[in-house]
């Protein structure tokens, strides 16, 4: 694989903060923006003068219902009177910020970086989803009037018949998430259900039901980077972003092999060259896949290639996903349970990392020192994977 | 189809549609004490207490120095005219029969200032750096939205 090995900067993630994942917000997006970055800003000790650029995500401007909607909410990401970008891949946003950040830092260019993501769904009437129903093909598809739920539903039958599955055996990654957003202080859906649940709730498309399916949200993350020599100085816990990687597949979803996301596993391996992985599965201690859907952790999992392809649901029925099983997938709750606020969900991904691998994870802890963790997030239209290794 | 061949653009083939969405707007935790100020025909701004800024329109954060802005102050309602335009037709590209002014009216002490239409004033009389003043509707027609201010005008020497 093609790309620079030398000349950059070790990069460290060294504050994190999180606002509450709700389903309506009174604070505007902009407010949500300055309380995760000033809960970050805090974490870490430093003041906005230290802070040398912003990078700022945000999925698509008709969420918030503000055309421009980056550089709407710079003032609130702290960005006035700083260099400023926006990095927009969809629902691969929230990791994606994160890579954009390392670059701005990796490359020598700013010591200190604030990244933001940010997400008012509430806003969206009336339903978010109806931004998405502009993104299929203008011409041979939206006049059968798709909605977003297709794509899933399509995919989800894919993989399930491709390798024989069961709703029962995708419905234990609802259970297991929604139960580990118990611990999580900022969860939205938190809850101790059952896989008969997941069964009984309303079908939407099928194979997709209810408890299948993330809330949509309204929350904001932020993390802090450094440089080398800057984090030392910061703080004595860094938490070093060992590599990162993205991959796009096609644009037309009829071009893409539905059970297996193979643009997942292209980024996951720029990831694991660039980081010296040679065995994923026991070198990764804990991973956040992607987990808008329950089957997509699955999926995710596979092409992360840290289960064999169709076997992630037998490893997850085997307690291997468990937070004290012996690859913890998702331990933060994830979107299924602490919530969807799109691009701010894939950011609290890497936040829970940092929290995690310094031993901060409060109850949500994953036992046995975890040193290097994975997180995944996934979007455009449904064909990006982009992907952080962070290590201690 | 090479594009030579198109005489008319109504030859290419088009199929029309929209995005369907509406957005609700929440005022925010700042917008929440500014447009209950406004019912009240007050101007109230944030105050930083960290740099001693004030801000209006208010923020929960200071611009300057990111800390949360802690204080709240009663702006006395006259400024001053920044700039101003004088609007001839409408969003429809109608022309108006009587212009619209807008002005930018800054205030004494804060950073930022007011967008709002001037009134009781002929276009040709405006100028810049003229003082003015905030007219607040009458308080049975007030909504806590910016139009809860009728206009700003020439101040009144009194």
């Amino acid at each position: 694989m093609a790309f620079r090995r030398t000349g950059l900067r070790r990069v460290a993630v060294v504050g994190a903060g999180m606002t509450k994942f709700v389903r309506r917000a009174q604070e505007t997006a902009q407010e949500l923006a300055f309380h995760a970055s000033r809960l970050a800003l805090d974490s870490c000790g430093l003041r906005i003068q230290d802070i040398g650029a912003v990078c700022l995500g945000t999925a698509p401007d008709a969420f918030d219902g503000v055309h421009m909607n980056g550089e709407y909410l710079s003032d609130g990401a702290g960005a006035y009177g700083k260099p400023f970008m926006r990095a927009y891949v969809g629902g691969g946003t929230g990791v994606f910020s994160v890579i954009q950040g390392w670059y701005h830092v990796a490359s020598g260019l700013f010591d200190a970086v604030l990244v933001v993501c940010e997400e008012k769904m509430s806003s969206c009437l009336p339903h978010p989803q109806a931004a998405f129903l502009t993104i299929f093909d203008h011409t041979t598809e939206r006049p059968l009037k798709p909605n977003l739920l297709w794509i899933f539903a399509l995919e989800m039958n894919r993989y399930m018949q491709k390798y024989g599955l069961s709703k029962k055996d995708i419905a234990r990654v609802a259970v297991k998430n929604k139960r580990n957003a118990m611990d999580h202080p900022a969860a939205q859906l938190a809850a101790e259900i059952t896989v008969e649940d997941v069964l009984n709730s309303e079908v939407l498309a099928w194979p997709v039901q209810r408890l299948d399916v993330s809330p949509t949200s309204d929350g904001a993350v932020a993390v802090i980077l450094a440089s080398e020599d800057a984090a030392k100085r910061i703080t004595d816990k860094p938490v070093w972003i060992k590599s990162v990687g993205w991959c796009l597949d096609s644009a037309y979803w009829t071009n893409r092999d539905l059970s297996y996301p193979e643009y997942v596993e292209r980024a996951a391996r720029m990831a694991y060259e660039m980081a010296g992985i040679k065995e994923p599965r026991k070198e990764i201690h804990i991973v956040e896949p992607y987990d808008p859907f329950d089957y997509k952790e699955l999926h995710h999992l596979e092409g992360l290639l840290l289960a064999p392809k169709g076997e992630a649901p037998r490893l997850l029925a085997e307690g291997v996903f468990d937070r004290d099983g012996d690859l913890p997938a998702t331990p933060s709750g994830g979107l299924l349970g602490v919530g969807n606020p799109i691009a701010a969900a894939g950011l609290m991904k890497v936040a829970e990392l940092f929290w995690q691998l310094r031993g901060e994870a409060g109850k949500r802890q994953v036992p046995g020192n975890p040193r290097t963790g994975l997180a995944q997030a996934w979007g455009d239209l449904m064909q990006v994977g982009t992907v952080a290794i962070l290590g201690v | 189809m090479p594009l030579d061949k198109l005489s008319h653009p109504q030859q290419a083939r088009a199929w029309f549609d929209n995005i369907p969405i509406q957005n609700q707007y929440t005022v925010g935790i700042a917008g929440e004490v500014f447009f209950r100020g406004l019912m009240d025909g007050k101007l109230l701004a944030a105050h930083c207490q960290e740099c001693g800024r004030t801000f209006l329109p208010p923020t929960l954060y200071c611009g300057n120095c990111f800390s949360t802005s802690g204080e709240w102050r009663e702006i006395v309602p006259h400024g001053v005219i920044d700039t101003f335009t004088v609007v001839h037709l409408d969003l429809e590209d109608n022309r108006l029969e009587q212009p619209e002014l807008i002005a930018l009216v800054r205030f004494e002490g804060c950073e930022g200032g007011l967008i709002h239409r001037l009134g009781e004033i002929d276009a040709a009389q405006v100028e810049v750096g003229m003082p003015v003043e905030v007219v607040f509707r009458p308080p049975q027609e007030r909504e806590g939205s910016i139009l809860d201010i009728a206009h700003v005008r020439p101040l009144t020497k009194s």
